[in-house]
């Protein structure tokens, strides 16, 4: 028996360490990008209004090297009007975008999605209004707050078909850096809030 | 054998007469322009406008600068137009902007150019900014003298008079089905509204003094019957396909455009350049 007590020892070792890997093994959050403003194609997909200006730009990126900037001037709802090329978020739990404000002061920025291309009334859609501070702000819209204004019923997200970002009625015009919207699962919601506390030190040109 | 004959023989004489009339439909008629006077009474802008060469342009469709722009441009050269008014739809379906844009800088009028922009002009809503703006900035476009009306209204003054005009945008659809909408500001007497889609003036109200101008039907560029157009799904053709219209006080005039969409063919429907004359 005590020659093959070592045997043991070393195969119990061996037999260890891969049940230590699959006890630290996570399954990856998964994330789908749904724009990251890198190249001018993606400009022409994008739905232009008056009052916004579009352009790529080399500050203020969380994702690649280009991020999207909005000049937005005084109108109603100056601001970028997307349509995802993914309408099924239902394997996601979370829609994420980044916005950098060069401003001083902060900007109140109002977010509204469609699950319905016939352009729901204000009740039938999504709405919500961030303040961002002046730097960069992560944004975080958790899909279990992903409900119809008027109702307060889950949007169908099976079908989410426009997604809007606007300012209303700015008195002056509003310079604003968009990058890296993106649809993530829940494990990558974790990383993304360890990886808040990082935010402010993600402010750099990315030239 | 005599009737199996005379029957290929007819039928060699039709598909000869359809190649004709394809054919002409295709090289003849899109390129025939006409001048097309057309006689408004009403007593408010028959003050202000009955002296004025007032010419309404449509449907222009442009790809580059050919030989049916050009014709356009030597007629309006002819006419002396005091006001042209311009009822959208500039370029073809996702189509370089460039032509319409040289298009429109070669456009004159004494006393100025309004016009709205048609569904084709939205096709690329990236370029369809050109239209009002330098490339690439917020700063007005100096390539041409063309006032482009997005669901604004506004004042113009004549010797004779003020006259308002107004632009429908068919980008907003949310404007033209709200109740109101820039038509329900009192007072704008008279008032001309320039609306791309002639089904615009569904929305307005039957006592409203109005003169709509709109295109984009090509008058149906072939004849066909109302019941086809509407099972085709083009109820605007149906209802408003070209001509004067007129419900208690409200007028609209469907202009016939000069260019051609989907197919380039026009039969019994020539591309016009409209003259409106107004008289009280």
């Amino acid at each position: 028996m005590e020659p093959y007590k070592g045997i043991i020892r070393r195969f119990g070792l061996l037999l260890l360490f891969p049940i230590i890997l699959l006890n630290c093994w996570k399954e990856p959050g998964r994330e789908l990008l749904l724009f990251d403003f890198e190249s001018d194609a993606e400009l022409d997909q994008l739905s232009w209004h008056c009052h916004a200006l579009n352009s790529l730009s080399a500050q203020h990126c969380t994702h690649g090297s280009k991020s999207l900037k909005l000049e937005l001037y005084p109108s109603d709802y100056p601001g970028l009007d997307l349509m995802p090329r993914e309408h099924d978020w239902r394997e996601y739990k979370e829609l994420r975008f980044d916005v950098y404000n060069p401003q001083v002061t902060n900007v109140q920025l109002s977010v509204r999605i469609d699950d319905r291309n016939d352009s729901p009334g204000y009740d039938d859609r999504y709405n919500k209004s961030f303040v961002l501070n002046p730097g960069m702000n992560h944004m975080n819209i958790p899909f279990s707050t992903l409900v119809r204004s008027g109702t307060g019923k889950p949007l169908s997200r099976k079908s989410i078909c426009r997604f809007l970002v606007f300012v209303v009625r700015p008195k002056n015009k509003v310079d604003l850096y968009l990058d890296n919207i993106r649809l993530t699962s829940d494990a990558a919601s974790d990383q993304w809030q360890k990886g808040s506390n990082f935010s402010q030190s993600l402010m750099f040109p990315c030239a | 054998m005599h009737l199996k004959k005379a029957t290929s023989w007819c039928v060699v004489w039709i598909l000869l007469g359809l190649s004709l009339i394809i054919a002409y439909g295709v090289c003849v008629e899109p390129y025939r322009i006409e001048v097309h006077h057309v006689w408004i009474s009403d007593k408010y802008l028959g003050k202000v406008l009955e002296k004025k060469v007032v010419v309404q342009l449509s449907d222009l469709h442009v790809s580059k600068m050919g030989k049916r722009e050009q014709t356009v441009l030597k007629i309006l050269d002819n006419l002396k137009p005091d006001f042209v008014f311009l009822t959208g739809d500039y370029v073809g379906w996702h189509s370089d902007y460039r032509g319409a844009l040289d298009f429109l800088s070669q456009l004159k009028a004494k006393s100025g150019i309004w016009a709205v922009m048609g569904d084709y002009d939205y096709s690329n809503t990236r370029k369809s900014c050109l239209f009002c703006h330098e490339e690439g900035t917020g700063k007005s476009s100096l390539r041409h003298s063309v006032r482009f009306l997005r669901d604004t209204i506004e004042p113009v003054s004549s010797e004779e008079g003020t006259f308002w005009i107004g632009g429908i945008d068919i980008e907003r659809k949310d404007l033209i089905s709200s109740t109101g909408g820039v038509l329900s500001l009192p007072g704008k007497k008279p008032l001309i509204i320039l609306s791309h889609n002639p089904l615009f003036f569904d929305r307005i109200d039957r006592e409203q003094e109005v003169l709509v101008l709109a295109g984009d039907t090509h008058g149906g560029q072939i004849p066909m019957p109302s019941w086809l157009l509407i099972a085709l799904g083009y109820r605007k053709n149906a209802l408003y396909s070209q001509g004067l219209f007129q419900t208690g006080r409200k007028k609209m005039f469907v202009s016939r455009g000069i260019g051609t969409s989907h197919v380039p063919v026009r039969i019994l429907r020539q591309p016009e350049v409209t003259v409106l004359h107004f008289q009280e």
